[in-house]
């Protein structure tokens, strides 16, 4: 089994794990991530390509925020500095 | 009677005692040819001499090697032979996967592989055939494939045409192309589609 990590280099520290059987032909990958703890999706394009470089893939792998749920009275959030307030689900 | 054309004196006309030489052309037939001059002098009862050429051994001789595009398509692969019966095989090992035709062109006339060629035109002189292999499926992979075609005559020795195909182009593909990772990072499968090594970055 085959492992390569990418870093998100979103300075969290986090990296994204890609995992195989082998580095060649057809293969299903696994991809998982470290989680986010973050309040906003990230986004990371790697690239797949062939040894002879001359055939390439591109992924996109989004990761999702964690979810915040935000407390609103008649539609209005409460704010603090302009930012809306709310807490982790 | 005048002699046959494939023979030439070195002198038609002499006086008194002397040589004549005769040369031949090449002869490419199987069976000997035979022809007749007459030696005439006034006054004098015509000689006649009689003049064999021997036939060419059996033989078969096919391209060495063929080529075929890695979109794949078709080949023909000609030779010459002065055999009565070809016989086409596929020997070795065939990476390509060929189908070997039941059929092939032998002095411009359509012939069964391994039947006696119609008017036998080996016996007389040697004659060029053909065979055309059609069909042939695209090289996906990223190595050239082989393949070998025996010619072997009705009796003699075998030819045989080294058959290469060409590397076909790498290529890869992943499915899907974007995917979401839950914020906990819960892994997604990605499928990649290649006919070679790969690296990810």
């Amino acid at each position: 089994m085959a492992t390569t990590t990418i870093p998100w280099n979103d300075g969290s520290g986090g990296n994204i794990t890609l995992t195989y059987s082998s580095a060649s032909g057809n293969q299903t990958v696994t991809v998982s991530s470290d989680a986010n703890t973050g309040y906003s999706d990230r986004t990371k394009v790697i690239t797949f390509t062939t040894t002879t470089g001359n055939a390439s893939a591109t992924l996109t792998i989004t990761q999702s925020s964690k979810n915040i749920i935000i407390i609103t009275f008649n539609d209005v959030a409460m704010t603090q500095n302009d930012v809306a307030v709310g807490y982790e689900q | 009677m005048a002699y046959a054309s494939w023979v030439e004196p070195n002198k038609t006309s002499g006086n008194g005692n002397d040589t004549v030489s005769w040369t031949g052309s090449n002869h490419t037939g199987r069976t000997a040819r035979q022809t007749t001059a007459t030696f005439s002098a006034s006054g004098v009862e015509s000689k006649t001499l009689t003049i064999i050429q021997s036939g060419k051994s059996e033989f078969v001789s096919i391209d060495a090697t063929a080529s075929v595009a890695k979109s794949g398509g078709s080949i023909t692969i000609s030779g010459t032979s002065n055999s009565s019966k070809l016989t086409f095989s596929l020997t070795g090992t065939d990476n390509i996967g060929l189908t070997l035709p039941s059929t092939y062109t032998a002095n411009s006339v359509s012939t069964n592989n391994g039947v006696a060629i119609t008017g036998d035109p080996g016996a007389t002189q040697q004659y060029a055939f053909s065979i055309t292999f059609t069909n042939i499926g695209e090289n996906t992979t990223i190595s050239s494939k082989t393949a070998q075609l025996t010619v072997t005559p009705n009796s003699g020795t075998a030819a045989v045409c080294n058959i290469t195909q060409a590397a076909g182009d790498a290529y890869l593909t992943i499915s899907p192309t974007t995917i979401t990772i839950p914020a906990a990072g819960t892994a997604q499968s990605v499928s990649v589609t290649s006919n070679t090594s790969w690296s990810i970055s």
